[in-house]
């Protein structure tokens, strides 16, 4: 009895293991299930857009899709865990544009670059705003810049570090205003703030739609290149005359050295799974919008908004230093 | 009206009334392992609810959430490893209690205190969510950083034997909690180059290692020094054991009714402010207690209403955690941060309008609410029996798997090796403290409000340096202050003597 | 607890001071263009670890030593953390190298067989096959975590 108790145990072990070893080379890829990570908390716009692109592309790819969360320093710990992953397709990684193309400028400490990856595809965008509370006698921005300088104070801005402190830069150069930013927590905290009074003005990616929508906020600009497709009596920064122009937008990566028809086949998979029906979920849901680019255009995005922001953060730079 | 008889028929149908269930056991189920918890388990449902109905996902992951807070109070007192952080302060007279053989009286107690203050902040939600997220909004940086400063004092009185170890504990806890990227400047601080780090050192593996693991430690080696088969645990359910010590009688209710009230009222305050947390209302409860009480030496060493009082508090911030969810879009906790995404995959964007645009939906989720408490009273009745056989089982078996439990529930934080590292070095950490009394309780509330402390510390400070003064027209910020005045002139004062 | 709060006592205050000195000058930045700079919170604390240290240790010393003063860490108790440290690296090494299955197990073998089950090898060997395999399960399929 004990014996064959013995020998039960030790096939289950080996069983368990067996489950476990890889699966001998084969052809075609993908033959196993495919991991991806995703650089931003369960629920937000990221984690969606990633986990409803990952039930499409694996009816496509005819392999499981795994999203697995790797939250944390605005995509950056994902970025940084992708980057060390093998180029195989195995391991691909949803993250947004900010923790490629200006995080490791901010932050000369992380050990990855753009070009340390080879980007799939970009999926979608925000649709972001800077916004105000109701209660407040702001209707346009001009008016609230015209009255900060009339009243000669600073501006008192809700910011989620990196992207919005820079645009706050951009505009105080054109205008002369002067803002202190309030670093906060999340999109969240910074209109919890301001629908409080105790801020100004803030700038949100998603969580200012339903404050609008209840005329709790009122929105003053984006940063878009384009105006908002839901929004289109909102304009833009740059056509307010600042130039500045920023999306984060969300993203497909694979660590760098991804074989041709793999990356191709995973941007193919991409495309295919953005699909109408697709779009119209994502925007009634989370109010994004789909925006397929494929690997070389995304490639070139991200450079361009690391170009572009350059100046921006080099000055940042030289005020941190004083 | 009519939209309130819909929504709750709809929370009262058999599918949903199954979802409910099958929500509150997984809570307590998560809540209990140490390792596991209520919002890595809400997080893993919300794409699970992706295919029910709207109503039936979310009420299913608030079944997670209300079962996981009272989950967590289990283990804590079988065997003085909190399943769930918030239960750190429901092993003080907890585990004491189980080791005098009355363990089943504690996890009663736990689970009526639980179920009270989880329904009293229910209700407070169901009737005043809109006024008091009002209220919560005046609550700005500068208010904040007087409530945790009144918080802090509270609790630093709760320090165990030494007040100067306490502190050092404490202050210990809240320097750690600086580690990550700056929130003002970006740049990275003590992280010595890991990325891992930039987030700062996650809070679950620290608190597996330090309240879990460590104690395991502490419990093999006394079964070491004892030799072997040394003390085996008591079973709770001997027939050696009186009726009274395995049920809560009717005088014990009565006594600790005003603790329950006043932990109540504590733990639905702390939940509608965003950013203090169930670990500390527990605490805070705990103590106000321990202050209120005409014996406050016996809390302990077992006192039956330290388990009331901690229970109570943790619980009461479940519901009211809600009300800045639902009355203005904003999350209270990881968990309702959680369940925003869950309510936005459903098409339903929790904020000022919910009430207007889905009446039928919110007071179905209300209702979904009370039937949840009732569920956890029935499930965590039975649940308890069940897990008391846990201490039946030899420790040679169990700790080896609560171990296993400790590395997985720490991989899993972060799916990393890194989160596993982290947790194995608080627990080797966590033994030191507990061996030299320096209290692992204030050194997790430091860690837990020092972030958030620096962080509106720092608001107040860029908002008000051009004009201090007027920091001393806010009239919240005077009450606060003076509160904390007080309390330490008390605490003083009742120190005094003794020392 | 006099010998061992001073002892803990000195550890402390050495290791704030070299925090202070050495570490958070490398480590964190000490400029900001607005408010606090970012190590004006960690020193304070430091500095508030350290001078409650040194009062941990003076408060000591000038008290007398009372009977029952026995040291709460003796020697057993630093072989047997120092021998769990060393038995814990080696555990994470394990998964960390070989995966979970095989790395619990070892684990959950050498904790059982430490913990004086040496009577019932077959009890050992059923946990330590069964228990990481369990939790593998669970974790891969309730949880989607894939442990190594």
């Amino acid at each position: 009895m004990r014996r064959n108790l013995s020998i039960i145990a030790v096939a289950t072990l080996a069983a368990g293991t067996a489950a476990l070893l890889p699966g001998i080379a084969a052809a075609e890829y993908p033959e196993k299930p495919i991991t991806m990570l995703i650089g931003f908390r369960p629920g937000g716009a990221v984690d969606t857009t990633g986990r409803l692109l990952a039930a499409s592309m694996e009816k496509i790819l005819g392999q499981p899709v795994v999203g697995v969360t790797k939250a944390g320093g605005g995509g950056t710990v994902m970025a940084s865990t992708l980057v060390t992953a093998a180029p195989d397709g195995y391991t691909i990684g949803m993250g947004a544009s900010a923790a490629y193309a200006l995080a490791p400028q901010m932050n000369t400490k992380l050990k990855f670059k753009i070009d340390d990856f080879d980007h799939i595809a970009t999926v979608s965008i925000p649709q972001d705003a800077i916004v105000v509370r109701t209660e407040s006698p702001w209707k346009t921005l001009d008016q609230l810049l015209a009255d900060a300088k009339a009243k000669n104070r600073p501006l008192s801005f809700a910011s989620q570090v990196s992207i919005a402190t820079l645009m706050t830069m951009a505009i105080s150069n054109k205008s002369g205003v002067q803002f202190n930013v309030i670093p906060v927590k999340g999109g969240a905290v910074g209109i919890q703030e301001v629908l409080g009074g105790h801020v100004d003005v803030t700038w949100s990616g998603s969580g200012w739609h339903k404050q609008v929508a209840a005329g709790t906020m009122r929105a003053l600009a984006s940063m878009g290149p384009k105006r908002n497709a839901g929004y289109p009596d909102l304009p833009t920064l740059k056509e307010l005359g600042y130039n500045f122009e920023f999306v984060d937008t969300f993203m497909l990566s694979a660590p760098k050295g991804l074989p041709k028809e793999v990356l191709a086949k995973l941007s193919e998979a991409v495309k295919a799974s953005l699909t109408p029906e697709f779009s119209k979920n994502l925007l009634s849901k989370m109010r994004l919008v789909t925006d397929y680019r494929g690997p070389a255009e995304t490639t070139a995005y991200l450079h361009k908004q690391h170009d572009d922001m350059a100046p921006l953060v080099a000055e940042l730079k030289k005020k941190q230093k004083k | 009206m009519e939209a309130i008889l819909a929504g709750i028929g709809d929370a009262l149908t058999p599918i949903n009334l199954f979802f409910i269930a099958a929500g509150v056991f997984t809570g307590i189920l998560v809540g209990a392992i140490p390792g596991l918890n209520a919002p890595m388990a809400i997080a893993i449902a919300v794409p699970l609810t992706y295919y029910m109905s709207p109503l039936a996902g979310i009420t299913f992951l608030i079944g997670i959430n209300k079962g996981g807070t009272y989950g967590g109070s289990i283990t804590a007192i079988l065997l003085n490893t909190p399943g769930s952080p918030e239960a750190t302060s429901t092993a003080f007279d907890g585990y004491p209690l189980a080791r005098k053989g009355k363990g089943l009286k504690a996890l009663k107690m736990a689970l009526y205190a639980s179920v009270f203050g989880d329904t009293f902040s229910d209700i407070v939600l169901f009737t005043v969510a809109a006024p008091l997220a009002i209220v919560a909004l005046k609550m700005g940086p500068a208010e904040m950083t007087a409530v945790l400063l009144f918080s802090m004092t509270i609790i630093a009185g709760l320090s165990g034997r030494s007040l100067v170890r306490g502190l050092i504990a404490a202050a210990l806890g809240a320097f750690l909690s600086t580690v990550g990227l700056d929130i003002q400047t970006a740049e990275p601080r003590l992280t010595f180059g890991f990325a891992e780090l930039q987030d700062g050192i996650p809070i679950i593996p620290l608190a597996i290692g330090l309240l879990a693991l460590s104690e395991i430690l502490i419990q093999i080696e006394r079964h070491l020094i004892a030799g072997g088969g040394g003390h085996r645990s008591i079973d709770i359910f001997g027939r050696s054991i009186p009726r009274e010590d395995k049920v809560v009688s009717w005088a014990e209710w009565k006594t600790c009714f005003r603790t329950i009230m006043r932990s109540s009222l504590i733990g639905t305050g702390i939940g509608a402010l965003p950013g203090i947390g169930a670990i500390v209302a527990g605490f805070l409860g705990y103590g106000a207690a321990k202050r209120a009480s005409k014996h406050p030496e016996r809390f302990g060493t077992g006192e039956l209403e330290g388990v009331a009082a901690a229970e109570a508090a943790n619980s009461a911030v479940t519901g009211a955690n809600l009300i800045p969810l639902l009355a203005l879009g904003i999350p209270g906790s990881l968990s309702a941060a959680i369940l925003i995404g869950a309510f936005l995959i459903h098409g339903v964007d929790p904020g000022p309008l919910i009430f207007k645009e889905y009446p039928r939906l919110v007071y179905g989720i209300f209702a979904a609410m009370a039937v949840a408490n009732l569920f956890n009273l029935v499930i965590g009745g039975f649940g308890l029996r069940f897990f008391a056989l846990l201490v039946r089982f030899p420790e040679s078996a169990t700790h080896p798997i609560i171990i296993l439990l400790c590395i997985a529930g720490a991989f899993a934080t972060g799916s990393s090796m890194f989160s596993v590292g982290i947790m194995l070095v608080f627990a080797v950490l966590g033994y030191f403290m507990r061996k030299l009394d320096f209290s692992f309780a204030t050194f997790i509330i430091g860690f837990a409000l020092g972030e958030n402390f620096e962080v509106f510390f720092r608001q107040t400070v860029i908002l008000f340096m051009d004009r201090p003064m007027e920091l001393f027209t806010r009239p919240i910020v005077l009450a606060l202050l003076a509160l904390t005045i007080w309390v330490l002139w008390r605490t003083g004062h009742r120190r005094a003597p003794a020392a | 607890m006099r010998r061992a709060d001073i002892i803990a006592g000195l550890i402390l205050t050495l290791a704030g001071l070299i925090t202070i000195f050495v570490i958070v000058p490398r480590e964190v930045g000490s400029t900001s263009p607005i408010g606090i700079a970012p190590d004006v919170f960690p020193l304070t604390l430091l500095w508030t670890i350290t001078a409650l240290s040194v009062l941990l240790v003076v408060l000591r010393l000038v008290t007398r030593p009372s009977r029952s003063d026995g040291p709460p860490l003796e020697l057993h108790n630093i072989v047997f953390i120092g021998v769990a440290a060393i038995a814990l690296a080696a555990g994470f090494i394990a998964i960390a190298t070989l995966g979970f299955l095989a790395g619990g197990a070892a684990i959950v073998a050498f904790t059982m067989l430490v913990m004086g089950a040496r009577r019932y090898p077959l009890r050992v060997v059923l946990v330590a096959a069964l228990a990481p395999t369990a939790i593998f399960l669970v974790f891969k399929h309730v949880f989607t975590v894939f442990l190594p």
